[in-house]
């Protein structure tokens, strides 16, 4: 006769007004427990083997085996992590690749990570490397690549936005020729984004963009001044107005907010400008945490950016924005982990992550003039880097959501992280309830949901 | 119970791909895993 247990990764909470709301890590199952039904779910979540009564005990026991709140007792759940993992990692299928065409930029940030790393690099891409950037793409599909993403950033990649237009081009007929998918998106300051940009945008394929507003003027021409320390705010938030006019929601466009603690009230503030400006509906906003050396600059713990990241979802709520998923299951943190992703500099050096960019000790190897990857021992240290090594993480209820947290981070920490005793918890350990709370207020408030 | 957002399916547990970022446009931006599709998967 089977038998069954309850999942480790089942999250059961309230919200203010008492409402029981049920979530699973592993499924991303999210539910209403209906007050009629409290104690029978109580009566199987305690004791999953108890005997069913009658078919209305035996209908919800069936829920909770297809929410993964219970499962049957062989299962190992970390095992399913694992596999789950693993199988992401190494996955050949996909191609991600993360571009700078430049190292230049023609802002200067209180926070930049890169400007200092990057003063002595080849600042930008020259023509046989593009070539080679051909070769390289077409031998990933020789070699079972499926699908292509890329992703523009920087320096600013705006500055190149002839270069990209190319670039995206032979890309493209690539991917046309071999039937496949092809996905582009840019990460931008969002200065340069003039009329002029449009067209080359939507031609290369590009159907994502962020931009990066750190608040009201004074704040963010503070934070995020050109060169020479003029200010950069009006124009920025002209060209988004423009721009989401012209591309009628055919480019996605995300406002990051990135916040410390001279500036924790930027994402409430820059929210009220948007919908003064009409941008209510036509482009997301969500905030960042910065985290620079940079002594200009207090960051926030992340226990307070977690309170603003609530904060803010409530707000958006509240004023009738878009609103995201809730933290769900996920196979790896981020595409750093994974083993066919790459953050490539205009030399064509590769990097797992694009804060690595610049810096040597995290280059992971680099694309030789026939096309092909040349990796080294860092890379190594990236791909191994295995979150179910720490006990912190394999008891860790947040695991199926996380899934080691930041891998830069840890690679920061030099050849010794095995030494730490936990990944890098993202915020979603502080925050994850109110997360989903305020996800099930949205789904009754704006939808049909008739949970209730 | 009422399911405010459905369980992943057997197959989908394991051994397909699922988005890695889902909900965050920071990494969405960045994701490869969800078959060339920044949006989420539900």
């Amino acid at each position: 006769m089977k038998s069954f247990k309850s999942s480790k990764y089942n999250f059961f909470f309230k919200t203010e007004e008492g409402v029981k709301l049920a979530f699973n890590g592993i499924s991303g199952g999210f539910a209403l427990i209906k007050k009629e039904n409290e104690k029978i779910i109580s009566k199987f979540i305690e004791n999953p083997n108890s005997k069913i009564k009658n078919s209305r005990e035996e209908k919800i026991f069936t829920q909770l085996l297809h929410g993964r709140f219970i499962v049957d007792s062989s299962i190992d759940e970390l095992s399913l992590l694992k596999m789950r993992f693993w199988n992401a990692r190494f996955n050949q299928r996909n191609l991600g690749i993360t571009l700078a065409p430049t190292l230049n930029c023609n802002f200067k940030c209180v926070y930049c990570y890169e400007r200092e790393k990057n003063a002595n690099k080849p600042i930008r891409m020259n023509d046989k490397k593009i070539e080679v950037l051909e070769k390289f793409i077409t031998n990933q599909i020789k070699n079972g690549v499926k699908n292509i993403n890329v992703g523009w950033y920087g320096g600013e990649p705006l500055l190149e936005i002839g270069m990209i237009e190319k670039i995206s081009k032979k890309i493209i007929d690539i991917c046309n020729k071999n039937q496949i998918p092809y996905n582009a998106n840019m990460i931008t300051n969002g200065y340069l984004l003039t009329e002029k940009t449009f067209k080359p945008i939507l031609h290369s394929g590009i159907n994502f963009i962020q931009i990066t507003l750190d608040g009201p003027p004074d704040i963010h021409n503070h934070f995020r001044p050109l060169r020479d320390g003029s200010p950069t705010f009006s124009i920025i938030l002209e060209n988004i107005k423009r721009f989401v006019d012209f591309t009628e929601g055919k480019v996605k466009v995300a406002i990051r907010v990135n916040v410390a603690q001279e500036n924790y009230n930027a994402p409430f503030e820059l929210l009220k400008i948007l919908e003064e400006e009409g941008l209510k509906g036509k482009v997301a906003i969500y905030p960042g945490q910065i985290v620079s050396d940079n002594s200009q600059i207090v960051c926030l713990l992340d226990n307070s950016f977690s309170d603003i990241e609530t904060n803010f979802i409530e707000a958006l709520l509240e004023k009738g924005w878009s609103f995201e998923l809730p933290p769900l299951p996920r196979s790896v943190y981020c595409s750093a982990y994974l083993k066919n992703s790459y953050t490539v500099d205009p030399d064509l050096n590769l990097y797992k992550c694009w804060e690595a960019i610049g810096i040597d000790k995290l280059k992971v190897g680099y694309i030789d003039n026939d096309g092909r990857i040349r990796l080294n021992e860092e890379n190594l240290h990236w791909l191994s880097y295995d979150p179910f090594e720490f006990e912190e993480c394999r008891k860790c209820k947040f695991l199926p959501l996380c899934m080691g947290g930041c891998v830069s981070k840890i690679m920061e920490k030099g050849p010794d992280y095995a030494k730490i005793e936990h990944g890098e918890c993202p915020t979603l350990r502080n925050n994850l309830l109110k997360k989903l709370i305020s996800y099930y207020k949205f789904k009754v408030e704006r939808t049909k949901f008739e949970g209730k | 119970m009422v399911f405010i957002l459905e369980p992943l399916e057997m197959d989908q547990l394991v051994l397909r791909d699922v988005c890695a970022s889902y909900c965050d446009w920071h990494c969405s931006a960045h994701c490869v895993l969800c078959d060339g599709k920044v949006v989420p998967i539900r």
